[in-house]
Parts: structure tokens; sequence; C-alpha cells
């Protein structure tokens, strides 16, 4: 079975492509989020495999979202959208629990080799 | 290229295909345009749009001729509605090897090729957009 | 594999340039009030534009970007260096940035802005010391633009094979980024085929390779030239049968409206045709505040998650997964000396060791971490190559497990370790987590053409069910219920469909008002006045026509206020004022109308010059001017060429006038009111109509033509002999209550020829600039309320016209502008 993902970026720019590329991958995308906080709302809601989460947000950093998600479900799959310069933030989100990172501008092949590493698919 | 080929009188004329939205025939009246230049035939209801309709042969200064115009040829011109009245519709021929046409030159002519032996004048579509806009601001 | 970009661009285009505006926005909003929210707003938009451009390709976009994150950051760090000098350095960027993305959105390259670029780095440096980072740019490709999915996908790019991007960091120091990266040659390259490729078309040198190239380029806009018009030129994917050669027999053709299967070249007309301006339609989507419980259910939601140390992970999930917490006695604690390497392909080897050093102290205790935790973050890793030992209880097994499903690590060697135990190194100091809030509407987007082709096609669904009514009388007595009852209901269904389409059309004055506090500090700056500008009620709606067109007239009064209504701090402070002069906007919806007040606090306008300046250029006899209210006299600042300003300025000389202000508004079906006090201030009030779709009109007949005339402008009608009518010297005089009015031919103003008349006409009693006016027409057809079109192109070069409709007879008649009539 497909597995099930969820986009968060505040950019609809940037869920366009990813949900492109996790399309092209066999993947299912399940929901969408425009916000940490929404983000923690959908995760809740429809536990995907996967969460891909963007650091800068509004109201609620992906950073702060992913501690909530890993609070809530510890075995959550959070991987960090992220852009360089921004190596700090993005070990916070390791620190909070993310499992992985992908790094902008996203390939496709980069995001699909991390995404399936982590989910154990190769 | 494929063009749509029309006529003025007998002088044929090619639009590439691409350029063109659709050939109608021409409504019973048009409805005149307040304060238009005279080559504005008018403007007609084309399922609700309001299309402006220039006259070919006045656009490019042709001499006046017997026949009546028969058909108006839609521009594809994105928000702009605009046709041209011209004589008759030929149909689409493929024209290759478009050369510059001699004499004094408009924007609106884009050269001349021979088709099955005949000469034909190849129109050029932002030209004609532009001579059409012409005539309103030099008409102030 | 390089990705097509393409069908991105028109989402870019539309979001960055949001980002962008709000950036400026924020700039503006920054100097007056510096709150960190504000610059995290302004850093979240620098940010999510370079993403977004080093996404798309569009170097100078993502370096320019990157530099204005970075300027922003070092404000965040530190507001007190902020000063004017950097708000405006920063908008010229945002201003610059917007260009850019005007240019790709037109097809053309964005230009490398190297100056620009120099100051914000210095400005950078000098502000924090530090260097320039680069900025990496994704290498895209991009087909064809609208292009359907994926159908020309790389044909026309000259792209070649596809090769690895990405890993190369395009190397950008202040001012010396090179327009000739790769990353640019390849966008470019894109581009400038497709050029090549309509180039071919238009040019006619149809050989068989450019005709290859403009079919490969895939069934898109048909004349490549069009596009460069258009503003967004690239969105709409549009299928042309043209393209593909439909025949065109001319013997199917029909007259137009009398059936729908009139022959076309191209199918339906282009819905989604090339130009797609962008509409933000409606704050629809709102986002929703963090409910007050929402708390309480985090703590619920964590009360129930099973402690992972007393209920360990299901195996099946532990090989997947790095375990998260130090896992339980799986063994003997025993050390081991581990070797990893970080591929030297890997962007950000500081990260990726980082997460190594998570997962395996997640495992146990690392001791002897080779290069030191720092060093690791900080990407200093020579060769790639760490070493660590760690003591656990998970085994050489799971030591392995958890670094396998870690892209870019390649674990060397895991070995039992007999050295010494060293201290632990200490856990790295989280940043302040940079959460923040932002009122960010999420919104709709629907083209705006897309609305007026929905407007158009209910309004054409409107006549088809007029016309079965009428078809319908002539059916035989029995046969006409069944019929009526179905016009009925989709009488109703089509209204229905036009209520809701009149809704999505309709959108937020913020839309326009969003760009006068920049424009405010611009004009204030520029004159050195100094002005609060206070906006209220922005978030009412109105249609999307109306608003288009208010733009320029907000901002023209908006300019008339600050420069000529506004005095100087020292005048104002001699005049016993604040220095600080205030406008204020204020929106208020009244029943069916908007009503936008714009005031300001100035020197007030002075009604006896007004009219003397009137009388002067002789649009006003001295009589008229003695009984001219004060109110009428303010109205007169409206007339072309009547100003009290002492001098005419670049700024409000510039784009429209007074006059043209007061014709937008009443073209939209509004009024405009001007009060003022001397010494106290000037307002100008706009009541507007909520949607222009539908006006009142009095139609009149002239020759053979029928024209509409806005019964909002109509005082009434009377019947008289004309040759019977006194005049001065040329002009006709009409009667009318206690005055005479000036008499105009409606087909003379028009330029309709009809017939020469003898006895009794009727008259149009009309308000026009300067008094009121008779038009003489050839009949009255009584009043009707039709669906206003607004001109398109050529039309609205002619001056006289507001507009067109269709009658129900399907005839379309022009809507005249009776005072641009008489004036131009």
């Amino acid at each position: 079975m497909a597995k099930r993902v969820l986009v968060v970026d505040d950019a609809i720019f940037m869920r366009n492509m990813i949900k492109d590329i996790f399309a092209s991958g066999g993947f299912e995308v399940v929901g969408e989020a425009a916000n940490g906080l929404e983000a923690v709302e959908k995760y809740k809601e429809l536990k995907p495999d996967l969460t891909t989460m963007d650091i800068v947000m509004p109201f609620k950093s992906g950073i702060e979202a992913t501690r909530e998600i890993i609070k809530a479900d510890s075995s959550a799959v959070v991987i960090m959208c992220s852009a360089l310069g921004q190596e700090s933030l993005v070990m916070e989100a390791i620190e909070a629990g993310a499992s992985d990172f992908i790094v902008k501008p996203f390939r496709a092949e980069d995001v699909l080799a991390v995404v399936k590493k982590v989910l154990g698919e190769t | 290229m494929r063009h749509v080929i029309f006529r003025v009188e007998k002088e044929r004329y090619g639009l590439p295909l691409s350029a063109v939205r659709e050939v109608v025939v021409p409504p019973e009246r048009f409805t005149r345009v307040p304060r238009a230049p005279s080559a504005i035939t008018g403007v007609m209801n084309l399922r609700g749009r309001v299309v402006t309709v220039v006259e070919l042969r006045q656009l490019l200064s042709l001499p006046e001729g017997p026949t009546p115009p028969a058909r108006v040829v839609l521009l594809d011109r994105g928000r702009r509605d605009l046709g041209l009245l011209v004589t008759d519709v030929d149909g689409i021929e493929a024209v290759e090897r478009v050369s510059t046409a001699p004499g004094k030159l408009t924007p609106a002519i884009r050269g001349v090729a021979r088709l099955g032996g005949l000469g034909v004048t190849v129109l050029d579509p932002e030209g004609l957009d532009a001579a059409v806009v012409a005539l309103f601001t030099h008409s102030k | 594999m390089t990705m097509d970009m393409s069908r991105y661009l028109g989402l870019f285009i539309s979001e960055a340039t949001d980002h962008l505006e709000a950036l400026g926005r924020d700039l503006v909003q920054l100097e007056r009030e510096g709150t960190a929210t504000v610059v995290d707003s302004m850093f979240r938009h620098a940010h999510s534009v370079k993403g977004m451009a080093s996404s798309m390709g569009f170097e100078p976009i993502a370096v320019l970007a990157h530099r204005v994150e970075d300027l922003v950051d070092a404000v965040r760090q530190d507001r007190g260096r902020l000063d004017r000098d950097v708000v405006d350095l920063l908008l010229t960027a945002a201003d610059t940035m917007l260009a850019q993305v005007r240019a790709v959105a037109e097809s053309k390259p964005a230009d490398e802005a190297s100056v620009l670029l120099t100051q914000l780095g210095n400005r950078y440096i000098a502000m924090t010391g530090k260097g320039l980072a680069t900025t990496r740019v994704a290498k895209t490709t991009m087909s064809k633009p609208a292009a359907t999915d994926g159908a020309s996908t790389g044909t026309a790019s000259g792209d070649g094979p596809a090769r690895p991007a990405g890993d190369t960091a395009v190397e950008g120091p202040a001012g010396t980024t090179k327009p000739g990266t790769e990353s640019t040659a390849q966008a470019g390259g894109g581009a400038a085929s497709t050029s090549e490729a309509a180039g071919a078309q238009a040019s006619g040198d149809t050989g068989s390779v450019a005709e290859k190239v403009a079919k490969g380029t895939g069934a898109g806009t048909p004349s490549g030239t069009s596009r460069s018009q258009s503003p967004v030129g690239i969105a709409g994917p549009t299928v042309d049968l043209a393209a593909q050669g439909l025949p065109l027999p001319p013997d199917l053709l029909t007259p137009p409206g009398t059936s729908p299967n009139v022959v076309s070249a191209s199918g339906v007309p282009s819905v989604g045709a090339a130009e797609g301006a962008v509409a933000v339609v409606a704050a629809a989507l709102g986002l929703v505040e963090p409910p007050p419980n929402d708390l309480v259910d985090r703590l619920k939601d964590a009360a129930s998650v099973p402690v992972p140390a007393q209920t360990p992970p299901p195996a099946e999930v532990r090989s997947v997964l790095p375990p998260r917490v130090p896992a339980e006695a799986r063994g003997p604690m025993q050390r081991w000396a581990v070797r990893l390497r970080i591929a030297p392909t890997c962007q950000v080897p500081g990260v990726r060791a980082f997460l190594v050093h998570k997962r395996l102290t997640n495992l146990g205790t690392l001791v002897d971490l080779r290069p030191a935790l720092e060093e690791l973050k900080a990407g200093r890793i020579p060769d790639g190559y760490i070493q660590l030992e760690l003591e656990t209880t998970a085994g050489d097994t799971g030591i392995h497990a958890s670094l396998k499903n870690v892209v870019d690590v390649e674990v060397v060697s895991v070995k039992p370790a007999v050295a010494a135990p060293a201290p632990v190194v200490a856990a790295p100091a989280a940043e302040a987590a940079r959460a923040a809030n932002d009122a960010t509407a999420r919104t709709v987007r629907v083209r705006t053409e897309l609305l007026d082709y929905f407007l158009d096609t209910v309004g054409e669904l409107m006549l088809a069910t007029a016309r079965l009514r009428e078809v319908g009388k002539v059916l035989p007595e029995n046969a006409r219920p069944a019929l009526e009852e179905g016009v009925y209901r989709l009488h109703t269904l089509v209204k229905d469909l036009h209520d809701k389409v009149m809704t999505a059309r309709m959108t937020p004055l913020s839309l326009i008002t969003d760009r006068l506090p920049r424009a405010a500090r611009d004009i204030a700056r520029r004159k050195e006045r100094e002005v609060d500008l206070v906006i209220t009620g922005a978030e009412i709606e109105l249609d999307r026509a109306i608003l288009d067109e208010l733009a320029d007239p907000l901002m023209h009064l908006l300019r008339n206020c600050i420069d000529h209504g506004l005095e100087s701090p020292e005048e104002r402070v001699a005049a016993k004022k604040g220095p600080r002069g205030r406008v204020l906007v204020a929106v208020k919806r009244a029943r069916d109308r908007v009503i936008i007040e714009i005031e300001d606090d100035g020197r007030g306008m002075d009604p006896a010059k007004l009219k003397s300046a009137a009388v002067a250029r002789g649009l006003l006899s001295v009589e008229n001017a003695a009984r001219m209210s004060d109110r009428e006299a303010f109205l007169l600042s409206c007339l072309p060429g009547v100003s009290t300003a002492k001098d005419i300025t670049d700024i409000s000389g510039r784009g429209v006038g007074m006059d043209a202000v007061k014709r937008v508004v009443e073209n939209v079906g509004g009024t405009l009111e001007i009060d003022s006090e001397k010494g106290r201030g000037t307002r100008f009030t706009l009541r507007l109509p909520l949607t222009v779709a539908v006006v009142h009109l009095l139609l009149v007949e002239v020759g053979d033509e029928v024209f509409g005339l806005p019964i909002a402008k109509v005082v009434g009608a009377t019947e008289a002999d004309g040759e019977a009518l006194s005049r001065s010297r040329e002009t006709a005089l009409l009667p009318h209550g206690n005055s005479l009015l000036p008499v105009h031919s409606l087909d003379t103003l028009v330029g309709v020829p009809a017939p020469p008349r003898q006895g009794a006409r009727p008259f149009v009693v009309m308000d026009a600039d300067s008094g009121r006016v008779a038009l003489a027409v050839d009949r009255l057809l009584g009043q009707e309320e039709v669906v206003l079109k607004p001109l398109s192109r050529p039309l609205d070069l002619l001056p006289g016209l507001s507009g067109v409709t269709i009658l129900g007879s399907g005839r379309p008649v022009f809507i005249l502008d009776v005072p641009r009539l008489l004036s131009a």
C-alpha cells in the first residue's frame, strides 16, 4: 500500500511541488497544512506515515509543530524542509525529534531518496 | 505553416491559423460605434461577447469594390475581441516562404507568398492589432 | 532528472508577488512601529520568495531575496540597526524583485540587480561583520509556457540529457554574481528557445525543423507573440484545435447568434486563455485561531500516549525508525568504536553529522567524538570522517540499524572499544523558538478573466432564457404551460447562479488600499511632509471590476491630500496644529453602497478661488458662480484645468487628474462629493455601488442606433419643437424649470447620421460637469436594467463611452458618458 504523506508548507507553490514529487514516487499525499497549528491538527487527524515540515511558517514554526507531533506520537516520521543557511534551525528540529531533513531547492530524486531511506524502503 | 486564406475582392490574404479564433457570417446589422474611425464597421454580439469589427479593405487602404463583404474573420487576441470584415474565406492552406512585399510596408503586412501559382499577401496578427489601435489613437 | 517547472510558474508569480507586496507593507509599518512581529513577518516573506525563486531556477531573484533575508535577519537580531536608509534599501529591493517577477511572468529573464546586491551585501557586512553566504539555485527545465500537463516537457528547452543538478552551489558574493552561471544559462535557454519557436512561426520561415519545434512546444498558446502582452501569460493551459489544423469548411458557416454551432477554428472560446491576472477573491479559507481548549486537548493526547520507556515500540517499527529513547537492557553495556563517513556530495554535512550524533545518543552515551560536536555542527569534518565511541546495550547490530536509514552516511566500521571513558560531550544549546503570529489570510485565487467569463456566460444564459420565453408566446395555448414552467425554473436557477457569480467577484478593498501606506510614505518623503495614514474598513468588499477601476483614483486622492492638502510641518505648527498631518481613509458599507472617505486635516480648499479660476477659464459664468454653493464650488476642482494648487509638482501632476477621478467614479455608477473647511481639511466622499454589473439605463434612439444613458445622470425628459427654441449664438436653449439649458443634438455628439426632424421631438435633460444640458434625441425607448460589460481594446480608447451591454434582442448597445462626449 502506498505510504501516506502530510505536506506542511506555508507556500502553495512549495506544497504543489512537493506533492508532485511524492506522486511521482508512488506516495499518497493525504493532506496538507499551511502553518504549524494546522500541521499538528492534521497530523492527529490523519496519522500519516510521513510528514514533510517547512520550518519558517506563520502562527507556529515547523520546529514547534514537530515537537508537538512527536509528543503526541513518538513514532511520527517528520522530515524537515529547510534552506541552506538554516542549519541551526534544522538541528533544533532534529533535537525536537525530526527524523531527517531535505534541503531546498528540492530535487525530486533527493527527496525520494531521503524519504525512502527513512521509511526503510531501500 | 497553415494559414487561413481569405479574399478582399479578388486579392488573397493569409493569416496564421493559430491567430484565427473562428470565421462567422456578419450579422444583418452592426451596432455603430460612436466617434469611431470609419474603418470600424461596428460591433456585433458573438455569443454574449461584443466584438469590434474592422473592414480590412479600409484598414489596408484598398480601393472600394463591388462585392459586399460576406465573412468576419475573428482574431484570437486574448481578451481583445476583434474581427476583420472580408469578402470571403477560401479555406486553410499551408503557406511556405514568405518574402518581403514590394512597395511601401505597413506593419499589418508581413510579406507575400505563392500559393497554387497565385500570390497571397500574408498578414501579421500583431501588426493588424497595432494598426487598429493606431486608427483610434490617431483619430483623436 | 530535472523537473519541468513551467507548471509552477503561474503559482510562483502570484505567490511571490503577494509576498513581495506584503514585504513592502511590512517595511512601511516597520518604520512606524518596529515590532518583532513585523520583522519576523518580513523575514518569512523574504525567505519564502528565496525558496520559491531558487526552486524555479530564477537566480537573480533568489540571490536578491537571500540578501534581503540576511539583512532582515540582522535587523531581527538587533532592531537598533534599523534606519531610514535600510528601509529605503529594502523597499528598493522589494520593488526590484517585483519587477523581476514581472519580467519572468513575461518570459523575459530577470535583471541582475548587481548594484543593489552590492549595497545590500555591504550593509549586511557593515552591520554584522559577517561574510555573505552563497545562494543555491535549482537547475530547472521550462517547457513552453501554457503547455498542458507535461505534454511537451523539455522538448523546447534544448536541455539535452538530464544532468545531476544543484550540488554545486552557485557562488554569489555581493555584487559579483555572474550571469553566466549554469542555472541561469539553462533557465534562460529554455525561454530563448521557446521564443525562437514563436519567432519561427511569426517569420514564416517554415522549414520542417521550425515546424517541429513549434509543434513540439505543445498545444499551447497559438501565437507566441500574444504572450508577451499578457501580464502572466504563462498560466492557463489551453488546448487549441487550430494548432492541430482542423479543417475549416466555409459551407458550414452560420450567422452568429442564430445557432450555437458556429464553426470555430479553435473550438471553444478559450476560457483560461493567456492573460492570467490573478484575482484574490476572498479570504475564504480563513486560518483558524488556536481553539481555547487546544492545550487541554494536547495534554489529553500526550497523556494517552504510552510512555515509551515502559512500552518499547514493536520490533517492526524499530527496524524502520530510530529509537527515540535509550533502549532498555537488550544486551550487556558495551563500548563500541564507530567510524563513519558523510558522503562528500552531502549539501549540509554539519546537519547530517548532527543527525547521526542524535541517533547515536539515543542508543547510549557518546564519548570521544571527533571532530568535536561544535566542529561537526559547523560542517568542519575533514574528508567527512567521524570517529566516536559509544557506550550502549544495543550492540553493533543496534548501531547499524540506527544509521541504516540515513542517507549520505556510510558506516565504515563498528568495533568493540577498549579505551578509557572520556567526558560526555555537552548537548547543543537549542536556539530560541521562532514562532510568530501572522495575520496572513488564506486566499483562493481565480483569474479575473475567468470571473469575467463566468459573468459573460451567465449574462448569456439570462438572454437565452428570455429568448425561450419569447418563443413560448407563439406556441398554441395548450402547449405553453409545460414550457413556461421549465422556463420559470431555468430563470430561477440562472438568477441564483448570477448571484453566486457576483458573490465570487467580491473582493476586499484591501487589495488596493494595501498599496497606500507605501505610496503615502514616498509622497510625504519627497514633499518633506509628515503624515500618519489611517485606513479603516479595508476588509469591506466590492465587485472586482469596480475595484480595478478605483486603484488609480484612490492613489490620486491620496496624493492630493498629502501634496496639496497637508501643510509643511512649519506651517502646521504656525497654524497651531501638530507637525504631523493625518490622512484618514475610511471605508463603510451602507445598504447597497460602499462609501469611501479620504480625509486630510490640512489647509482646506477655498471656494472663492475655485470659482474665480473657473470663471477665468470661461468654464463658468459670473452669475452662475455667484449662485453656486460651496459644495458645488469644490467640485469645480474636477474640471480640467481648474486647480488652486500653487505649483504643479511632479507628484500630483502625474497620472490622472481630479477630472479623471470623478469620471471613473461616475462610470462605475458612483458619485463623488467634496467637503472642505478652510484651515481644517478636505474630505472626498466616494459613494459606490457594490457591483457594476447591473445599471439602470434610459434607452434612446438616434437615427437607426440605440444608446443607453445612465438613469443616475438623467434629470428628466421633455418634448419641444426644436425649431422654435430660442438661441444664444449657435446654441439652442431649452426652457427647463427656471432656467434655459444648452441643447446638444445627440446625433452630432455621437457622429451618427439622422434625418433632420421637424416639429416636436424629445429632449433628455442630464447632469453634466458644468451644469445641466438637454440632449435632442429621436425617440425615448424606455428604461431598462442591463448587465454592463467593460469596453475591451480598442473601444476603451474612445472618449464618451462608459460601457456596452447586450439587450434582450441580442443587440449590443453603448452606454454614453455624456460629460465626456461634451468635452472631448
